[in-house]
Protein backbone atom coordinates (compact mmCIF):
# COMPACT_ATOMS: atom_id res chain seq x y z
CA UNK A 1 0.00 0.00 0.00
CA UNK A 2 0.97 3.19 -0.54
CA UNK A 3 1.05 5.16 2.53
CA UNK A 4 1.67 8.45 0.70
CA UNK A 5 -1.58 7.93 -2.00
CA UNK A 6 -3.42 7.20 1.00
CA UNK A 7 -2.56 10.52 3.34
CA UNK A 8 -3.59 12.14 0.35
CA UNK A 9 -6.45 10.69 -0.62
CA UNK A 10 -7.71 13.26 -3.03
CA UNK A 11 -5.36 12.70 -5.39
CA UNK A 12 -6.39 9.41 -6.43
CA UNK A 13 -5.31 9.17 -10.12
CA UNK A 14 -6.58 5.76 -10.94
CA UNK A 15 -10.68 6.23 -12.03
CA UNK A 16 -12.61 3.14 -11.99
CA UNK A 17 -15.14 1.98 -14.08
CA UNK A 18 -19.00 1.18 -12.70
CA UNK A 19 -18.40 -2.46 -12.32
CA UNK A 20 -14.70 -2.65 -10.68
CA UNK A 21 -11.86 -2.83 -14.09
CA UNK A 22 -9.41 -0.18 -14.18
CA UNK A 23 -10.46 2.79 -16.29
CA UNK A 24 -7.19 5.06 -18.21
CA UNK A 25 -4.69 6.34 -15.99
CA UNK A 26 -4.51 10.11 -15.65
CA UNK A 27 -0.57 10.83 -16.97
CA UNK A 28 1.66 10.92 -14.96
CA UNK A 29 2.23 15.28 -13.27
CA UNK A 30 -1.33 15.95 -13.94
CA UNK A 31 -4.10 17.20 -11.55
CA UNK A 32 -6.63 14.29 -10.76
CA UNK A 33 -9.34 16.83 -11.41
CA UNK A 34 -7.67 17.80 -14.95
CA UNK A 35 -9.53 16.18 -18.05
CA UNK A 36 -7.19 13.95 -20.37
CA UNK A 37 -5.88 14.87 -23.69
CA UNK A 38 -9.15 15.56 -26.12
CA UNK A 39 -6.90 14.12 -28.76
CA UNK A 40 -7.07 10.45 -27.33
CA UNK A 41 -10.30 10.55 -26.95
CA UNK A 42 -11.61 12.27 -30.39
CA UNK A 43 -14.21 9.78 -31.01
CA UNK A 44 -15.77 10.24 -27.96
CA UNK A 45 -15.61 13.94 -27.47
CA UNK A 46 -19.26 14.88 -26.99
CA UNK A 47 -19.96 11.84 -25.11
CA UNK A 48 -16.89 12.50 -22.65
CA UNK A 49 -18.33 16.27 -22.09
CA UNK A 50 -21.85 14.19 -21.43
CA UNK A 51 -20.07 11.71 -19.05
CA UNK A 52 -18.25 14.90 -17.16
CA UNK A 53 -21.63 16.77 -16.95
CA UNK A 54 -23.01 13.22 -15.49
CA UNK A 55 -20.64 12.30 -13.36
CA UNK A 56 -20.65 16.28 -11.95
CA UNK A 57 -24.36 15.86 -10.93
CA UNK A 58 -24.46 12.36 -9.83
CA UNK A 59 -21.41 13.36 -7.46
CA UNK A 60 -23.42 16.08 -5.94
CA UNK A 61 -26.40 14.50 -5.61
CA UNK A 62 -25.81 11.68 -4.08
CA UNK A 63 -29.33 10.34 -1.94
CA UNK A 64 -28.71 7.85 0.58
CA UNK A 65 -30.67 4.91 2.01
CA UNK A 66 -31.39 4.98 5.66
CA UNK A 67 -30.05 1.74 5.97
CA UNK A 68 -28.89 1.23 9.59
CA UNK A 69 -28.60 -2.63 11.51
CA UNK A 70 -25.87 -1.48 14.20
CA UNK A 71 -24.41 1.02 16.67
CA UNK A 72 -22.66 2.92 13.53
CA UNK A 73 -26.35 3.95 12.00
CA UNK A 74 -26.01 6.41 15.50
CA UNK A 75 -22.73 8.10 14.01
CA UNK A 76 -24.51 8.29 10.76
CA UNK A 77 -27.59 9.66 11.98
CA UNK A 78 -25.04 12.04 14.09
CA UNK A 79 -23.76 13.25 10.56
CA UNK A 80 -26.78 13.87 8.94
CA UNK A 81 -27.59 16.12 11.65
CA UNK A 82 -27.14 20.26 12.04
CA UNK A 83 -23.44 20.01 12.92
CA UNK A 84 -21.98 17.76 10.25
CA UNK A 85 -24.40 18.36 7.52
CA UNK A 86 -24.82 15.41 4.58
CA UNK A 87 -27.47 18.18 3.27
CA UNK A 88 -23.98 20.46 2.20
CA UNK A 89 -22.67 18.02 -0.57
CA UNK A 90 -26.53 17.35 -1.65
CA UNK A 91 -26.88 13.82 0.10
CA UNK A 92 -30.74 13.45 1.40
CA UNK A 93 -31.73 10.51 3.24
CA UNK A 94 -34.68 8.28 1.16
CA UNK A 95 -36.26 6.00 2.72
CA UNK A 96 -36.37 3.40 -0.79
CA UNK A 97 -34.09 1.61 -2.51
CA UNK A 98 -35.73 2.39 -5.66
CA UNK A 99 -34.67 6.65 -5.16
CA UNK A 100 -31.56 6.14 -3.35
CA UNK A 101 -27.98 6.25 -5.05
CA UNK A 102 -26.04 5.32 -1.80
CA UNK A 103 -26.11 2.50 0.65
CA UNK A 104 -24.22 3.23 3.72
CA UNK A 105 -23.79 -0.47 5.43
CA UNK A 106 -23.65 0.82 8.94
CA UNK A 107 -23.38 -1.84 11.49
CA UNK A 108 -23.05 -5.45 12.05
CA UNK A 109 -24.19 -7.95 8.83
CA UNK A 110 -25.68 -11.24 10.35
CA UNK A 111 -26.54 -13.86 8.48
CA UNK A 112 -30.22 -13.36 8.79
CA UNK A 113 -29.63 -10.09 7.38
CA UNK A 114 -27.42 -10.56 4.94
CA UNK A 115 -30.30 -11.46 1.77
CA UNK A 116 -32.28 -8.39 2.80
CA UNK A 117 -29.14 -6.35 2.38
CA UNK A 118 -28.58 -8.62 -0.94
CA UNK A 119 -32.43 -7.54 -2.22
CA UNK A 120 -32.42 -3.88 -1.27
CA UNK A 121 -28.69 -3.49 -3.23
CA UNK A 122 -30.43 -5.29 -6.04
CA UNK A 123 -33.84 -3.07 -5.96
CA UNK A 124 -31.53 0.01 -6.02
CA UNK A 125 -31.37 1.96 -9.24
CA UNK A 126 -27.80 1.87 -11.15
CA UNK A 127 -25.53 3.87 -11.03
CA UNK A 128 -25.66 2.62 -6.96
CA UNK A 129 -22.27 2.75 -4.13
CA UNK A 130 -21.88 1.15 -0.95
CA UNK A 131 -20.21 2.40 1.53
CA UNK A 132 -18.93 -0.36 4.22
CA UNK A 133 -19.06 1.90 7.82
CA UNK A 134 -17.42 0.60 10.29
CA UNK A 135 -15.29 -2.26 11.39
CA UNK A 136 -18.03 -5.45 11.30
CA UNK A 137 -19.26 -4.07 7.84
CA UNK A 138 -15.57 -4.12 6.49
CA UNK A 139 -14.58 -7.01 8.32
CA UNK A 140 -16.45 -8.61 10.81
CA UNK A 141 -15.21 -6.26 13.03
CA UNK A 142 -14.51 -7.70 16.52
CA UNK A 143 -17.35 -10.31 15.65
CA UNK A 144 -15.77 -12.10 13.15
CA UNK A 145 -15.40 -14.96 14.55
CA UNK A 146 -19.17 -15.09 15.77
CA UNK A 147 -21.41 -17.84 14.55
CA UNK A 148 -23.82 -15.74 12.85
CA UNK A 149 -21.98 -12.43 11.38
CA UNK A 150 -20.67 -12.42 7.85
CA UNK A 151 -17.00 -11.38 7.87
CA UNK A 152 -17.98 -7.72 5.67
CA UNK A 153 -20.26 -6.89 3.81
CA UNK A 154 -18.49 -7.02 0.61
CA UNK A 155 -18.86 -11.09 0.59
CA UNK A 156 -22.63 -9.99 -0.60
CA UNK A 157 -21.95 -6.74 -2.45
CA UNK A 158 -19.79 -5.01 -4.33
CA UNK A 159 -18.47 -2.32 -1.61
CA UNK A 160 -16.65 0.85 -3.03
CA UNK A 161 -15.34 2.87 0.13
CA UNK A 162 -14.21 1.22 3.29
CA UNK A 163 -14.68 3.35 6.57
CA UNK A 164 -12.49 2.22 9.47
CA UNK A 165 -13.33 2.67 13.07
CA UNK A 166 -15.26 1.34 15.90
CA UNK A 167 -17.93 3.50 14.89
CA UNK A 168 -16.35 6.14 12.73
CA UNK A 169 -16.86 9.48 14.09
CA UNK A 170 -18.66 11.46 11.65
CA UNK A 171 -15.73 13.35 9.99
CA UNK A 172 -14.08 9.80 8.72
CA UNK A 173 -17.97 8.77 7.28
CA UNK A 174 -17.46 12.16 5.81
CA UNK A 175 -13.75 11.91 4.51
CA UNK A 176 -15.15 8.61 2.97
CA UNK A 177 -17.91 9.95 1.24
CA UNK A 178 -15.34 12.98 -0.14
CA UNK A 179 -13.66 9.91 -1.32
CA UNK A 180 -16.53 8.55 -3.16
CA UNK A 181 -17.39 11.53 -4.80
CA UNK A 182 -14.04 11.59 -6.55
CA UNK A 183 -14.66 8.23 -7.62
CA UNK A 184 -18.22 8.69 -8.94
CA UNK A 185 -16.13 12.31 -10.15
CA UNK A 186 -13.78 9.58 -12.47
CA UNK A 187 -16.32 7.25 -13.39
CA UNK A 188 -15.61 6.45 -17.21
CA UNK A 189 -18.49 6.04 -19.89
CA UNK A 190 -20.22 2.80 -19.95
CA UNK A 191 -18.62 0.49 -23.10
CA UNK A 192 -20.71 -1.26 -25.26
CA UNK A 193 -21.61 -4.40 -24.78
CA UNK B 1 -60.86 41.37 25.73
CA UNK B 2 -61.44 37.42 26.25
CA UNK B 3 -59.10 35.45 28.67
CA UNK B 4 -58.70 32.47 25.91
CA UNK B 5 -57.55 35.34 23.12
CA UNK B 6 -54.78 36.36 25.37
CA UNK B 7 -53.89 32.97 26.70
CA UNK B 8 -53.12 32.54 22.79
CA UNK B 9 -52.14 35.34 21.77
CA UNK B 10 -49.31 35.21 24.69
CA UNK B 11 -48.68 31.38 23.70
CA UNK B 12 -48.23 32.25 20.10
CA UNK B 13 -45.39 35.32 21.15
CA UNK B 14 -43.75 32.38 23.41
CA UNK B 15 -43.03 30.21 20.51
CA UNK B 16 -42.19 33.36 17.42
CA UNK B 17 -39.65 34.03 20.49
CA UNK B 18 -38.52 30.61 20.32
CA UNK B 19 -38.38 31.02 16.64
CA UNK B 20 -36.25 34.03 16.93
CA UNK B 21 -33.65 33.12 19.18
CA UNK B 22 -32.60 30.07 17.07
CA UNK B 23 -32.69 32.67 13.76
CA UNK B 24 -30.15 34.85 15.65
CA UNK B 25 -28.07 31.79 17.12
CA UNK B 26 -24.56 31.41 15.43
CA UNK B 27 -25.13 28.55 13.56
CA UNK B 28 -23.36 25.17 14.69
CA UNK B 29 -22.61 23.23 11.21
CA UNK B 30 -18.50 22.66 11.33
CA UNK B 31 -17.23 23.21 7.52
CA UNK B 32 -15.67 19.98 7.23
CA UNK B 33 -13.43 19.59 4.67
CA UNK B 34 -12.21 23.39 4.08
CA UNK B 35 -11.66 23.16 8.57
CA UNK B 36 -10.59 20.79 10.97
CA UNK B 37 -12.74 18.98 13.43
CA UNK B 38 -11.28 19.96 16.74
CA UNK B 39 -11.23 16.82 18.77
CA UNK B 40 -11.85 16.67 22.55
CA UNK B 41 -9.45 15.84 25.16
CA UNK B 42 -8.57 12.30 24.86
CA UNK B 43 -10.04 11.12 21.77
CA UNK B 44 -8.16 8.36 19.55
CA UNK B 45 -8.31 6.53 16.85
CA UNK B 46 -5.31 4.22 15.58
CA UNK B 47 -2.44 2.76 17.67
CA UNK B 48 0.49 3.68 15.94
CA UNK B 49 4.29 2.74 16.63
CA UNK B 50 6.20 5.42 18.45
CA UNK B 51 9.87 5.99 17.97
CA UNK B 52 13.12 7.05 20.13
CA UNK B 53 13.24 10.70 19.27
CA UNK B 54 17.34 10.26 19.82
CA UNK B 55 17.57 7.72 17.89
CA UNK B 56 15.10 7.44 15.81
CA UNK B 57 14.49 3.48 16.66
CA UNK B 58 11.08 2.42 17.21
CA UNK B 59 10.52 1.38 20.86
CA UNK B 60 8.97 -1.86 20.02
CA UNK B 61 10.46 -4.95 21.66
CA UNK B 62 8.24 -7.28 19.94
CA UNK B 63 7.09 -9.09 23.13
CA UNK B 64 3.77 -9.08 22.17
CA UNK B 65 1.78 -8.26 24.96
CA UNK B 66 -0.28 -6.06 22.56
CA UNK B 67 -1.49 -9.07 20.42
CA UNK B 68 -2.62 -11.04 23.60
CA UNK B 69 -4.63 -8.02 25.00
CA UNK B 70 -5.90 -7.34 21.67
CA UNK B 71 -9.74 -8.51 21.68
CA UNK B 72 -10.31 -8.58 18.05
CA UNK B 73 -6.76 -10.15 17.60
CA UNK B 74 -5.44 -7.94 14.82
CA UNK B 75 -2.05 -6.43 16.33
CA UNK B 76 0.62 -9.56 14.60
CA UNK B 77 4.15 -9.32 15.59
CA UNK B 78 7.06 -11.18 16.00
CA UNK B 79 10.71 -10.81 17.23
CA UNK B 80 14.01 -10.63 14.63
CA UNK B 81 15.92 -14.24 15.15
CA UNK B 82 19.64 -13.70 15.07
CA UNK B 83 22.38 -15.96 13.54
CA UNK B 84 22.91 -17.13 16.48
CA UNK B 85 19.31 -18.62 16.93
CA UNK B 86 17.89 -16.41 19.30
CA UNK B 87 15.51 -13.84 19.76
CA UNK B 88 16.31 -10.41 19.24
CA UNK B 89 14.63 -7.30 20.90
CA UNK B 90 13.71 -6.18 17.47
CA UNK B 91 10.24 -6.68 15.65
CA UNK B 92 10.40 -8.62 12.69
CA UNK B 93 6.93 -7.67 11.58
CA UNK B 94 4.36 -5.21 13.56
CA UNK B 95 1.04 -5.77 11.11
CA UNK B 96 -2.24 -3.80 12.15
CA UNK B 97 -5.21 -4.69 10.32
CA UNK B 98 -7.50 -1.74 11.06
CA UNK B 99 -10.47 -2.34 9.45
CA UNK B 100 -11.12 -4.64 12.44
CA UNK B 101 -9.78 -2.08 15.07
CA UNK B 102 -11.93 -1.35 17.97
CA UNK B 103 -10.15 1.47 18.98
CA UNK B 104 -10.06 0.21 22.99
CA UNK B 105 -6.88 1.30 23.92
CA UNK B 106 -6.08 -1.70 25.45
CA UNK B 107 -2.83 -2.49 23.35
CA UNK B 108 -1.16 0.93 24.82
CA UNK B 109 -2.83 0.05 28.76
CA UNK B 110 -0.58 -3.29 28.06
CA UNK B 111 2.57 -1.92 26.57
CA UNK B 112 5.07 -1.97 29.14
CA UNK B 113 7.69 -0.40 26.86
CA UNK B 114 5.53 2.87 25.82
CA UNK B 115 6.46 1.96 22.08
CA UNK B 116 2.51 2.29 21.38
CA UNK B 117 0.56 5.89 21.31
CA UNK B 118 -3.51 6.37 20.09
CA UNK B 119 -3.49 8.90 17.12
CA UNK B 120 -6.28 11.08 16.81
CA UNK B 121 -5.83 10.51 12.92
CA UNK B 122 -9.42 9.45 11.51
CA UNK B 123 -9.54 10.07 7.99
CA UNK B 124 -8.42 6.80 7.03
CA UNK B 125 -11.31 5.65 4.42
CA UNK B 126 -9.74 3.48 1.92
CA UNK B 127 -11.01 2.33 -1.94
CA UNK B 128 -9.84 -1.31 -0.90
CA UNK B 129 -9.84 -3.00 2.35
CA UNK B 130 -6.61 -4.51 2.13
CA UNK B 131 -5.12 -0.33 1.72
CA UNK B 132 -6.43 -0.44 5.83
CA UNK B 133 -3.77 -3.43 6.41
CA UNK B 134 -1.00 -1.58 7.99
CA UNK B 135 2.92 -2.61 8.21
CA UNK B 136 5.33 -1.45 11.02
CA UNK B 137 6.95 1.33 8.47
CA UNK B 138 3.32 2.70 7.91
CA UNK B 139 2.55 2.62 11.55
CA UNK B 140 5.53 4.65 12.64
CA UNK B 141 5.51 7.36 9.74
CA UNK B 142 1.88 7.43 10.89
CA UNK B 143 3.10 8.98 14.43
CA UNK B 144 5.36 11.04 12.65
CA UNK B 145 2.41 12.78 11.04
CA UNK B 146 -0.41 12.29 12.73
CA UNK B 147 -1.58 14.37 16.08
CA UNK B 148 -1.30 12.02 19.26
CA UNK B 149 -3.18 12.64 22.06
CA UNK B 150 -2.60 11.76 25.67
CA UNK B 151 -5.11 9.99 27.34
CA UNK B 152 -5.29 8.87 31.09
CA UNK B 153 -5.58 5.48 31.12
CA UNK B 154 -2.84 4.70 28.34
CA UNK B 155 -0.20 6.57 30.72
CA UNK B 156 2.51 4.91 32.59
CA UNK B 157 1.79 4.38 36.36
Amino acid sequence: MDLKRRLQPLDWREPFLPDGRQGPSVPEGESSQALPPVWQHLPGVFTTAAQHLLNWSRANSVWYMTFGIACCAIEMMHTGGPRFDFDRFGMIPRASPRQSDLMIVSGTVTEKMAPVIRQLYEQMAEPRWVIAMGGCASNGGPYHQGYNVVDGVDKIVPVDIYVPGCPPTPEALLHGVLLLQAKIRQAAAPQRR
Amino acid sequence: MPAWIRRAAVSIAKGHRVTLDQMLRRPITSLYPEEPVPHFPGFRSIPVLKANEETGKLNCTACGLCARSCPPQIIFVESVVGDDGRRKQWPAFFNLDLSRCMVCNLCVEACPFDALEMSADNELSAYDVRDLFFNMEELAALWKTAPAVRIAGGQKR
